[in-house]
């Protein structure tokens, strides 16, 4: 590895974009970090490992706020991450047996995959079925409601096909341990468009959920000494810092602004990590 | 669906107005409080990291090779190495998530719904148990 001067002040800076998209987004912010990380000459793997800590700042920094206002709902939060937990143990021991152009490949598959699924639905419009005052969200009682600053109204949602929700729910938490990020780009989606949960519902539990899966892989690479000091402490800093704005910001935009955003910003890393991966 | 229905109507009839609405007060409290466990968690941790990063830049450009794990940083420690401090931030960071699911889990059981107090344990039991395995294998 031969880095030039200032290489920590760039990731610094790096992170902080990457913080304030993540929060943005509902992602971790780790999708953006692996790939800034990479271009640098980092080992991909000391880049997943760092990315994972940093993740789980991002996430627990944004969950606090949302917890607060309301946004993430706990139980569906809780109920998920059963999933995403035993997926992400699933994806850290994966982490090492896999060649690091597979890596790269599963990456660009990944957020490729979420960024059709965000397309295809970025017009979709905020007003829906609303269940009934009272209606219990099915047996895991999973049914919430939450202030919606852009309707300036109270919004009642009860999810659907659990079950579902539950399975893409192991694959998020096995490419979040494998990779690194947080996985909202599949949590996120997964939430929106399986369960059909408002998107800021579904942004605001992912963070939720995002640190305890983060947790599961973190404690794997900690003790196999894949976090390295000097990376994880500017991204860690650089990535807080831009999602504590991010979160101010959300409840502001409106929902297909982020969707938008989202795409753009998947399509020029999914290109990037193609690259890398066939090129080597 | 309906017996469900009509079952948490007829809860519904037997607790008052007012219990209800002081148990509502008290889960958002308690969600106030894994609100302030999670901010307090990160907060520390960007001290900690913040008080280190100078060091960190400094110190590394002379020995750019040498680079530390966690677990060497944190063998520094007896010795003030800025990069222990850091350690120590990022092992604060991890450990938040885990006040997190504690936290979730004293809610769940202050509300007495035993379903996600058993799924907030699970989910424990889940993260303990790679850890676990991990160290077994080293």
């Amino acid at each position: 590895m031969n880095f030039t001067p200032g290489f920590e002040v760039t990731i610094l800076f790096g992170a902080v974009a990457a913080g304030l998209l993540g929060a943005l987004m509902g992602l971790g912010g780790g999708v953006l970090i692996i790939p800034m990380l990479t271009a640098l000459g980092v080992d991909i793997r000391h880049a997943i490992a760092a990315s994972i800590v940093a993740v789980i700042a991002t996430s627990c920094g944004a969950a606090s706020s949302y917890v607060r206002d309301g946004l993430a709902n706990i139980r569906i939060g809780i109920f998920l991450c059963v999933a995403t937990t035993t997926g992400a143990l699933l994806g850290a021991g994966l982490n090492g047996l896999l060649p690091v152009r597979a890596l790269f490949l599963i990456f660009a598959a990944v957020l490729g995959w979420s960024g059709v699924v965000m397309f295809r639905k970025r017009n979709r419009s905020v007003t829906r079925f609303e269940p009934a005052e009272g209606a219990p969200g099915g047996r895991l009682r999973l049914a919430g409601r939450f202030y919606d600053p852009a309707l300036a109204r109270e919004r009642r949602y009860a999810p659907k096909r659990p079950a579902l929700g539950f399975g893409l729910m192991i694959g998020a938490g096995t490419v979040s341990g494998l990779l690194g990020i947080g996985s909202g780009a599949l949590k996120v989606p997964a939430m929106d468009v399986a369960m059909d949960l408002p998107i800021k519902v579904s942004t605001a539990t992912s963070n939720f959920m995002i640190g305890i899966t983060g947790l599961a892989s973190a404690l794997v690479y900690l003790q196999r000494g894949q976090v390295m000091v000097s990376l994880v402490a500017p991204i860690a800093l650089g990535v807080l810092a831009g999602a504590t704005v991010g979160t101010r910001i959300l409840p502001k935009v409106a929902a297909s602004t982020i969707r938008s955003w989202f795409v753009v910003v998947l399509a020029v890393i999914v290109a990037q990590m193609l690259y890398k991966g066939v090129v080597g | 669906m309906s017996v469900d229905g009509s079952l948490a109507a007829g809860k519904r009839y037997e607790r008052s107005e007012d219990e209800q609405r002081s148990r509502q007060q008290e889960t958002r409290q308690l969600e106030g409080r894994i609100a302030t466990i999670l901010r307090t968690g990160v907060v520390l941790a960007a001290v900690l990291l913040t008080m280190a990063l100078p060091w960190i830049v400094v110190q590394d450009r002379s020995h750019r090779s040498h680079r530390l794990s966690i677990g060497e940083a944190l063998r520094l420690l007896p010795a003030f190495d800025p990069r222990a401090l850091a350690a120590v931030g990022v092992i604060i960071l991890v450990a938040t998530p885990i006040l997190q699911l504690l936290a979730s889990a004293f809610l769940f059981w202050r509300k007495r719904d035993r379903l996600y107090l058993g799924l907030t344990l699970l989910v424990c039991a889940i993260v303990a148990a790679g850890a676990l395995l991990t160290s077994g294998g080293h």
